[in-house]
């Protein structure tokens, strides 16, 4: 654990230095929900309302899936990645608070400030809450699934459509039980059920990724 | 007549690297003792810094076989593992953290020993190519590891830092460490001994 918390420290002091970078996932994912919302302004009110949630929810998706590149990039440029393997230095756990400090730095930010888009977009207090939570679950399992895909496309200099193309099919489960506990608290049916799938992809995927990113990175310094 | 007996600190066995149908490195068989100096040189993509990154277990071995016995090594690469957006200090205390090893220097003896004290609080971005070589090469002293393994040591530094480096592998070797580093050219000291190995075409001569 205390491993853990340096290595979140260290990555806080990272991003709090590198400036404007940190608001860029909120700035991108205002941009998608005003296109969106421009994009379906001739439909019915009510539609629109029924279909916020779900747009909010599939933004996330899309922020989520264009940080990920970042995940291991600069430790594999600069040499960080090298050095902690030859000594020894690298193994599950670091890529476990890796990921999970990318995703607070990258993704937690987007997840905080969606209900409040929620909110100011007309939706109920409920509905905005399960789209908090289902988001809080899904994005983390989110991190873990392109945390192997980001190993695996690493030493590729153009890897990021290949990275989007090998997460996007993989995240179809968490969107699927995501927007359909949404769409269930909005319809005021039982949404339980989802966020416990949710929850359980979740702690699945955090017991396979470590492992498997482990061996992706090796093979991409290799 | 004391006899002492070198135990291999590393082991090379019949090892082949491939890559693009071309062996990297071939057939390669090496006992790397304790408190030894190797020195492998060899032209530009004769296979030095694959050898050494399959030594570190940076790499994967195609065939053959690489014994490590080694638990407290430091390796220097090419890219030097250091945060740009982190200062000096803050840099070398990543790495004390990162190392297990309870033998250190202390900080602020280590930076003196290199002239870079007043670099401490400078963010390595804002560094030279050559001053950020010699930051990664503090590590070594810093952690003050049994192993050191270092590729290409000398480039990118200047003559001051060279006879730094140079007075710190003497003593190194003094104090019994193991030290592997890759050049262009061999390598000799007056006080000890160094092993110089021509790597040609992926073969040690």
């Amino acid at each position: 654990m205390e491993e853990f918390n340096k290595i979140l420290i260290k990555e806080f002091k990272i991003a709090s230095r590198s400036g404007y970078e940190a608001l860029m996932p909120i700035m991108y994912l205002l941009i998608i929900i005003l296109f969106f919302n421009i994009s379906i302004s001739y439909i019915s009110r009510n539609l629109i309302i029924e279909l916020t949630p779900l747009m909010i929810w599939l933004s996330c998706l899309l922020v989520s899936v264009l940080n990920l590149e970042s995940i291991f990039r600069e430790d594999y440029e600069d040499g960080t990645l090298d050095y902690l393997i030859s000594a020894n230095s690298f193994h599950e756990s670091v890529i476990v608070a890796k990921v999970f400090s990318h995703w607070l730095l990258t993704t937690l930010p987007v997840v905080i400030i969606s209900p409040f888009i929620s909110l100011l977009l007309g939706i109920d207090y409920q509905t905005t809450l399960i789209l908090f939570l289902s988001l809080l679950i899904g994005t983390p399992t989110m991190s873990l699934i392109g945390s192997v895909a980001a190993a695996l496309t690493l030493s590729l200099k153009r890897g990021k459509l290949l990275l989007a193309i090998i997460v996007l099919p993989l995240y179809v489960p968490i969107l699927i039980f995501g927007t359909s506990a949404v769409n269930n608290s909005f319809l005021q049916m039982n949404f339980a059920s989802e966020i416990i799938f949710l929850s359980i992809i979740f702690l699945l995927f955090l017991l396979i990724t470590p492992t498997a990113c482990l061996k992706s990175l090796r093979l991409s310094l290799d | 007549m004391k006899l002492f007996k070198m135990s291999v600190v590393i082991r090379i066995i019949n090892l082949t690297i491939q890559k693009n149908d071309r062996n990297i490195l071939d057939n390669i068989s090496l006992d790397i003792n304790e408190k030894s100096f190797l020195n492998i040189y060899g032209a530009n993509g004769s296979g030095k810094t694959s050898l050494l990154k399959v030594i570190t277990g940076i790499s994967e071995i195609d065939s053959g076989e690489v014994v490590n016995y080694s638990n407290n090594q430091v390796y220097v690469g090419h890219k030097y593992g250091l945060k740009t957006n982190l200062t000096v200090s803050e840099n070398l205390a990543l790495d004390l953290q990162n190392n297990n090893t309870d033998k250190k220097r202390g900080l602020d003896e280590v930076l003196e020993m290199y002239k870079m004290s007043k670099f401490k609080d400078t963010l390595v971005k804002h560094l030279s190519h050559g001053l950020q070589k010699k930051v990664s090469l503090m590590r070594t002293l810093l952690l003050d590891s049994d192993v050191w393994i270092l590729d290409e040591p000398f480039s990118a530094l200047d003559e001051e830092a060279k006879i730094i480096l140079n007075k710190t592998f003497v003593e190194a070797i003094q104090q019994n460490k193991t030290i592997i580093i890759t050049s262009h050219d061999t390598l000799r000291y007056d006080h000890i001994n160094v092993e110089n190995f021509l790597l040609k075409d992926g073969r040690i001569q």
